[in-house]
C-alpha cells in the first residue's frame, strides 16, 4: 500500500519544544507538519482536519479537556496524542477514557514515544482513508441510473421506488422472479442513502440451514451449542448503522420469524447463549421471489412479520415485461463481455433482436447474461445473428414462441412441458390442468408425448 | 563537552546531526525561554507561586531539553515546592539562579550559533 500523508499538527505554548517535536516528525517525508503555539491558532485551522493532533495538556489559554471537547466535536475524526509536563495517571486514564489515543509524558523519551504513536496511528489511519475510498467506489459503482439499465415505464417506476427509499429509513420489501435483480435493488438503495458509508450486508435465508440461520444472523457465545468455539458476531451485528438485505425471507422457519419480529420492534438483539440485549441500528431490506400474502393465508408466513416487513413494497418487473430493454441489457452485456475478453465490439441483427424480444426469459436478466455471453463467443464476425442466440431451455412451451401453432399442437406441448417439470408423474399432471389421466395415456400411447420413463 | 552551559552533542544527537537545525532551536530558545525566564522572577518578586509553578513546569522541557545540567534540578525544585506551598523562602534564589544561567545559555548559545 503507497503510504498516504498525512496532516499533523502539533500544539504547544513552549516554542522550543514545538519546534523539537515538529523537526522530529517532519523526518518522514509523508508527514505534514504544522505547529501551533496557542490553542486559538489551533482551533483557528481545525477546519484543515488534521488527521493527528498533538495537544499539550495545560496552554495558557485553554485546557486540555476543553480542546479535547472541541476537537472531537468539529472534527471527529482527527487522533489525539496528548504530551504532558505532569506524569499524572489520574490525568492520563480520565484522558484514554474520553478518547484520547495516547498520552505522553515530557521526558527523554518523548519523542521516539511519540514517533512510535504516530507510527500506529497512521496505519490506522491509512486503512480507514483506504476503507472510505472503496466505500465511495463501491457507491459509485450503485449509481442506479448507471447499472440499471431501462428506460421502459416499470422500470422507471423502480426507479422512483429506489429514490424514495433511499431517503428515508423505511423497511423495503422486494418481490420479483429469479433473475430480475432484487439484490441489485437493494444495495442501490443501500448505496444511495445516508447509509452508504456504513456496512451493507446480504443474507440469503434459503441457502442457510435453518438450525444455523439464528446464529448466523444474531451471533453466537462460546459454547453456545456444540462447536460454537468462540463467540461470533451475527449478521445484525455486522450491518449496525448499516443495512441489512434479507433475500429470500419467504423460506424463513416459523419460529426464527417470530425471534425476527422481536428484533425488528424492540431494535435489540440477543446472541445466542447469551441474555444481555444487545442494541443495533439496522436498516432492514428484504426480498423474495414468493407471493408473501399467499404464505400468510397458507400458514406459512407469520402475519404480523408481513405487515412489519411489508413497508415500502418494490416490485420488480420480469424482463418480458420490459420490452425494449432487453436489447439496451443485451447491448450492455454484449460491450461488457468483448470489453473484459478483449473482443471486437459485436452488434445484435435485426433478425437476432427480434429473436431476443420474442422470448420469454424466465430466467430473466441471469439468463439473458448467460444467453449473450454464449452469444458473442458463437458469433465469428462482429455480429450477433439469430442462430447465434441460443435459447437453452428445453420446454416444449418456451420453444414456441413466436411460432404459429394449432390448438391441438398446443395442448401436446403444454402437457409435454408439465410431464417434464413433474418427473413424468402422469397422475400429479393430470390433476394439475384438471384433465383426465386417460387422456394423458392415450397421448403417450400415441406417441405424440415423450416420455423417457413414466411412474404409475 | 566542558565549560558550556548546554550539551551540544546531545543536541546534535537530537536532531540526528541537523546543524541548521539546531541553529534553528538555538533561535526559538534565544527569543522564548528568556522573557519566560524574566516572568518567572517578576511572578516570584510578587510571590504568585501559582504562576511561578506554572512557568518553571512550561520551562523544564526545554532546561531538560538544552541539558542545562546546572539547573535542572532547580526548576524541578521550583515547580514541585510552589506547587505544594513548602520551603517557599528558599524558591527565590532558585529562580534568581535559574534566570541567570538562562541568560548565560542564551549568550553562549548566540555565540557558537547566532554569529
Amino acid at each position: 500500500m503507497k503510504p498516504t500523508p498525512i496532516l499533523i499538527h502539533i500544539v504547544e505554548d513552549d516554542a522550543f519544544y514545538c519546534s523539537l517535536l515538529a523537526h522530529h516528525l517532519s523526518l518522514n517525508p509523508e508527514h505534514h507538519v504544522k505547529k501551533f503555539t496557542s490553542a486559538r491558532a489551533f482551533l483557528d485551522a481545525l477546519h484543515e482536519k488534521p488527521d493527528i493532533v498533538t495537544l499539550d495538556y495545560s496552554l495558557p489559554d485553554g485546557t486540555g479537556d476543553q480542546l479535547l471537547s472541541q476537537v472531537k466535536e468539529l472534527s471527529p475524526d482527527t487522533k489525539i496524542i496528548f504530551i504532558s509536563g505532569q506524569n499524572d495517571i489520574k490525568i492520563a486514564i480520565d484522558l484514554l477514557k474520553k478518547g484520547v489515543h495516547d498520552y505522553i509524558v515530557k521526558d527523554d523519551d518523548t519523542k521516539e514515544r511519540l514517533w512510535i504513536a504516530v507510527e500506529h496511528l497512521r496505519e490506522t489511519i491509512e486503512l480507514k482513508k483506504e476503507l472510505d475510498s472503496l466505500r465511495n467506489e463501491v457507491a459509485k459503482k450503485y449509481d442506479f441510473q448507471k447499472v440499471m439499465i431501462g428506460n421502459s415505464d416499470p422500470i422507471r417506476q423502480v426507479f422512483q421506488w429506489i429514490d424514495k427509499a433511499s431517503k428515508t429509513n423505511i423497511t423495503v420489501s422486494i418481490n420479483g422472479e429469479t433473475g430480475t435483480g432484487k439484490e441489485l435493488v437493494a444495495k442501490s438503495i443501500h448505496f444511495n442513502s445516508f447509509r452508504k458509508k456504513q456496512p451493507f450486508v446480504a443474507v440469503n435465508v434459503a441457502a442457510i440451514p435453518k438450525e444455523l440461520l439464528e446464529s448466523e444472523l444474531f451471533g453466537h457465545e462460546k459454547g453456545a451449542f456444540t462447536g460454537a468455539a468462540g463467540r461470533r458476531i451475527g449478521k445484525f451485528e455486522e450491518a449496525h448503522k448499516g443495512t441489512l438485505f434479507l433475500d429470500e425471507i419467504g423460506e424463513m422457519d416459523l419460529s426464527l420469524q417470530a425471534k425476527l419480529l422481536r428484533v425488528l420492534q424492540e431494535k435489540e438483539i440477543t446472541r445466542v447463549g447469551s441474555n444481555q440485549l444487545i442494541p443495533i441500528d439496522v436498516r432492514i431490506i428484504v426480498a423474495t421471489h414468493k407471493n408473501l400474502l399467499h404464505e400468510v393465508k397458507n400458514g406459512r408466513f407469520r402475519e404480523d412479520l408481513y405487515y412489519r416487513l411489508l413497508g415500502l413494497p418494490i416490485v420488480v418487473p420480469p424482463l418480458r415485461e420490459r420490452g425494449n430493454d432487453i436489447i439496451l441489457i443485451a447491448r450492455f452485456f454484449i460491450d461488457q463481455f468483448c470489453r473484459e475478453n478483449s473482443l471486437q465490439s459485436k452488434t445484435l441483427t435485426v433478425e437476432a433482436k427480434k429473436k431476443l424480444m420474442l422470448y420469454n426469459f424466465p430466467g430473466n436478466i441471469r439468463e439473458l447474461k448467460s444467453i449473450v455471453e454464449l452469444a458473442c463467443v458463437m458469433s465469428d464476425e462482429n455480429e450477433i445473428d439469430a442462430p447465434h442466440i441460443n435459447i437453452s431451455s428445453n420446454s416444449y412451451i418456451e420453444k414456441m414462441n413466436g411460432e404459429d401453432v394449432t390448438l391441438r399442437d398446443f395442448t401436446t406441448r403444454l402437457i409435454q412441458h408439465y410431464l417434464e417439470v413433474y418427473q413424468y408423474d402422469v397422475l400429479k399432471v393430470a390433476e394439475k390442468l384438471d384433465i383426465g389421466k386417460s387422456t394423458i395415456y392415450r397421448m403417450i400411447k400415441n406417441n405424440e408425448l415423450v416420455v423417457s420413463k413414466y411412474q404409475n | 563537552m566542558t565549560n558550556s552551559y548546554f550539551n551540544i552533542e546531545h543536541l546534535l544527537e537530537l536532531t540526528n546531526n541537523d546543524i541548521n537545525f539546531v541553529k534553528e532551536l538555538a533561535g526559538v530558545f534565544c527569543e522564548t525561554i528568556p522573557p519566560m525566564a524574566d516572568e518567572m522572577q517578576i511572578a516570584c518578586d510578587e510571590s504568585n507561586w501559582q504562576a511561578v509553578s506554572q512557568l518553571a513546569h512550561k520551562l523544564k522541557p526545554s532546561i531538560d531539553t538544552m541539558r542545562i545540567e546546572s539547573i535542572r534540578d532547580d526548576i524541578l525544585q521550583i515547580e514541585s515546592r510552589t506547587k505544594q506551598n513548602i520551603e517557599l523562602h528558599t524558591v527565590p534564589a532558585l529562580v534568581t539562579k535559574v534566570c541567570e544561567v538562562v541568560y548565560l545559555t542564551r549568550d553562549e548559545l548566540m555565540a557558537s550559533f547566532l554569529k
